[in-house]
């Protein structure tokens, strides 16, 4: 009994563990319908910092996102885009400042999360067919099915399984290509409805820049009267934004229209200069042979 | 007269490995082992070590190099076999099992120990001898006591000094049987069971004794003394049982994961993409579960079989005779029923164990996404309870079921088990372990029942499909089409149509 019963008192204290978790609130379901004539969340950032593992990745980021705005993120690897957008993901809290969205408190997630389309290489496609993975959590599509497998280019994709719909895409999307997962990934955010906030983190990671950019301007008229907020690195898409915010180090050190940033020279003046360079001097140079791989060909 | 060594020539090395396989019962058909191209013994870029293991492959067995040091030579030399010995630029010895050698006809030789030792550590035998027969013609010790502080400074300087052997064994994928076989695994197995039932029938005897004492009122020393042997016999007996025991649960115990790791780093890269981590820990730990199973029940059967043997024949020598040795019989086929059935159920719980575990590794892995991309009202939705929480076909589901439960329940229930059951707790162990899992996991139970549902009805992926369908393009009419374009088409379901209908 003297030698069972720390084991038995660790195991039972480890079960009991998850019943300290912080309760959540409840939170009145949104009404069917009642969001989807609304206009898109407007957001609001106060002096805002965030602490992730003692650092501080946000520091002091004040900013007003109006309703209905299309805002791009851009800025270096680490710069604390992802952080920005996590707040109102709910990953993360503020160690300091507040974050209010349509002029309330961000305290539940619930009925913000309702209202969001995300899309990130880390949205996790679930071991199940095609069908299900595109349905999971959506509800009240403002699209048809055809529709949204149309806009993200999943046509080809579903001809190429060989059970369609029902085909198991196996744990994470492990059985398709990187750049089909990202685009199953945006069909499942197209068939949401009601959507007031689209998050887009990196969203057409594996896909070539024409894709990209097609597919860009494609979300953004099917969320044009929602809040897009598009975290990308393609510097010259964001030209087409209202509003482009420039983060380095976890500081945000421009904002504003960018066809006035990009002439005012500053940072993302400079970015879009260095993503030019790359693609003028680098890709297209000589020194580069170059492969064409379509459809599993090789053509040299 | 000195004993010639049998030494097989490194031209004749695929020869030696192919006798080995053969005398050695590593290997019944025929193998590709064909003699070494010329390889020079001191190259030093290990060619000849990697013929071997590549030659033993071609045999389908495994080639482990190791060591055999001085010190330690004959006990080493005994336990080696099949092996593979080699002589520094003479040759190698084949040595099967108990040290014997085999020559380069295929006989087999028993040679001494010492000798096999002095040939293959001679060389450095001798250049270490004539330092030290020097330093001893030097120190002054008697005549008489030189051989002998000679041999112990000999070998404390030889101690460490090792030999190379290629250890050669069956390979992971041979049959199992086989390997089974080869670690003597069914000879210690019949001595565990000829220790048990002699430990039985001493037990019974003690018994029989005392009771032919008391009932024929000859209670008197020497039969005392004749039952306090037999009980002290007992002792021994029982610490052997417990001995083979041990060591055969290590050996299976190890030649089970030695499989299992095998069949786990041979398994289809496509299969394990299609199964993802969460079967894939699903079958780890039913591997554990396997070899608890397999050993401790297989034990328990062995042992209640002899059990059962003795009671038979105890109760046919009893005051009922063959009709309570029938009885025995009748409820044992009974039970045997019972066990059979509780096996069949019990591998459907083992399907649903493992889906249950995929099903909540999944969930943990895309928390995130479920927790932005799910609406909180159906977070539990396939986790509710469903079925009864109970995966269909399980037992204590539906009438029989229960029946079958209950017996069981009777049949454990009481304060002493009969021992005689033991060996079908292997199969009653099913619904104790699920019961526990019920009790514990009831939410991944019903996830596991709702998955099953999906997969055995025809139609539940095609329903799903239809409920999700209508929830995507909500207010179109039963059989609009939800999805038109190329040679795709969906259909919204009518109501009553066959669920066989659909994409």
């Amino acid at each position: 009994m003297r030698v069972q019963y720390p084991a038995c008192r660790n195991l039972t204290l480890r079960l009991l563990e998850p019943l300290g978790a912080p309760e959540q609130a409840a939170e009145p379901a949104t009404p069917a319908g009642a969001s989807k004539a609304a206009a898109g969340a407007s957001i609001h950032f106060e002096n805002v910092s965030v602490r992730v593992a003692g650092h501080m990745v946000l520091h002091d980021v004040s900013l007003e996102i109006p309703g209905g705005s299309h805002v791009a993120i851009v800025g270096p690897s680490g710069a604390g885009k992802s952080s920005l957008v996590g707040l109102l993901l709910g990953w993360r809290r503020p160690a300091a400042g507040s974050v209010r969205v349509d002029d309330a408190p961000l305290d539940g997630m619930a009925s913000l999360r309702r209202q969001t389309a995300w899309v990130d290489p880390a949205v996790h496609l679930f071991n199940r067919s095609l069908f299900e993975n595109l349905c999971y959590g959506a509800s009240q599509s403002s699209i048809p099915m055809s529709q949204a497998i149309e806009a993200a280019e999943l046509k080809s994709v579903l001809e190429s399984l060989p059970g369609g719909f029902e085909t198991r895409l196996g744990e994470g999307g492990a059985l398709v290509s990187g750049g089909e997962g990202q685009r199953v990934r945006l069909a499942r955010a197209m068939l949401r409805g009601g959507v007031r906030l689209a998050i887009l983190d990196e969203p057409f990671r594996g896909l070539d820049r024409e894709q990209r950019r097609q597919l860009l301007a494609r979300v953004r008229r099917l969320w044009r009267d929602a809040t897009l907020l598009c975290i990308t690195h393609d510097i010259a898409e964001t030209l087409a934004f209202d509003r482009v915010l420039v983060l380095e180090g976890g500081r945000l050190v421009e904002q504003g229209e960018p066809a006035r940033l990009a002439r005012a020279g500053g940072r993302y003046g400079a970015m879009i200069e260095a993503e030019e360079a790359v693609r003028t001097g680098l890709w297209s140079g000589e020194s580069w042979r170059r492969l064409c791989l379509r459809e599993g060909r090789l053509n040299g | 007269m000195a004993e010639t060594l049998p030494l097989w020539p490194v031209s004749r090395l695929g020869d030696a490995l192919r006798a080995l396989a053969k005398h050695g019962g590593l290997s019944r058909g025929p193998g590709e082992a064909p003699n070494p191209p010329e390889i020079a013994w001191d190259d030093g870029s290990g060619r000849l070590g990697r013929w071997i293991v590549s030659a033993s492959a071609g045999l389908n067995l495994e080639a482990e190099l190791t060591g055999i040091a001085s010190s330690d030579f004959e006990r080493s030399l005994r336990a080696a076999g099949p092996a593979l010995i080699e002589i520094r630029g003479r040759g190698f010895l084949a040595v099967l099992a108990g040290g014997v050698l085999l020559d380069s006809r295929s006989i087999a030789r028993r040679m001494r120990p010492e000798a096999i030792r002095s040939a293959v550590f001679g060389d450095r035998e001798e250049s270490l001898g004539a330092d030290l027969d020097r330093f001893l013609a030097e120190s002054g010790l008697a005549e008489r006591r030189l051989p002998r502080v000679r041999a112990t400074l000999l070998g404390e300087r030889l101690g460490a000094a090792q030999a190379a052997c290629w250890l050669l064994r069956p390979s992971p994928g041979a049959s199992f049987q086989r390997q089974l076989r080869m670690a003597g695994l069914p000879r210690r197995l019949l001595a565990l069971a000829g220790a048990h039932a002699a430990e039985y029938a001493l037990w019974i005897l003690s018994w029989w004794m005392v009771g032919q004492a008391a009932l024929e009122g000859r209670f008197d020393r020497g039969w005392l003394l004749g039952w306090m042997l037999l009980v002290l016999t007992l002792a021994p007996l029982k610490v052997l049982a417990t001995w083979l025991q041990g060591t055969l649960a290590l050996s299976a115990g190890g030649l089970l994961k030695r499989r299992l790791l095998f069949g786990a780093l041979r398994l289809e890269p496509d299969e394990t993409r299609h199964q993802g981590a969460g079967q894939l820990l699903g079958r780890v730990i039913e591997s554990e579960a396997v070899e608890f199973l397999a050993l401790s029940g297989g034990f328990q059967a062995l042992v209640s079989l002899i059990e059962l043997i003795l009671a038979t024949a105890v109760l046919a020598a009893g005051a009922g005779g063959s009709a309570h040795a029938m009885l025995l019989v009748v409820w044992v086929g009974f039970s045997v029923l019972l066990a059979a059935r509780f096996v069949r159920r019990t591998r459907l719980w083992s399907e649903a164990r493992l889906e249950m575990t995929h099903d909540l590794v999944e969930r943990l892995v895309g928390h995130r996404t479920r927790l932005v991309q799910e609406a909180p009202e159906r977070w539990h939705e396939a986790a509710g309870p469903t079925d009864g929480g109970i995966p269909r076909g399980v037992p204590a589901h539906g009438p029989r079921g229960r029946v079958v439960a209950g017996a069981r329940a009777a049949w454990m229930a009481g304060g002493r088990r009969p021992r005689h059951c033991a060996g079908f707790r292997l199969g009653a162990r099913g619904p104790s372990l699920a019961g526990g899992l019920g009790g514990r996991k009831p939410a991944g139970v019903a996830s596991a029942a709702e998955a099953r549902r999906r997969a055995l009805e025809p139609g539940g992926r095609l329903d799903c499909l239809e409920t999700d369908g209508a929830a995507v393009s909500r207010g179109g009419a039963p059989g609009a089409p939800w999805l038109a374009g190329g040679e795709l088409a969906g259909r919204r379901r009518q109501p009553g149509a066959d669920p066989g209908g659909g994409l």
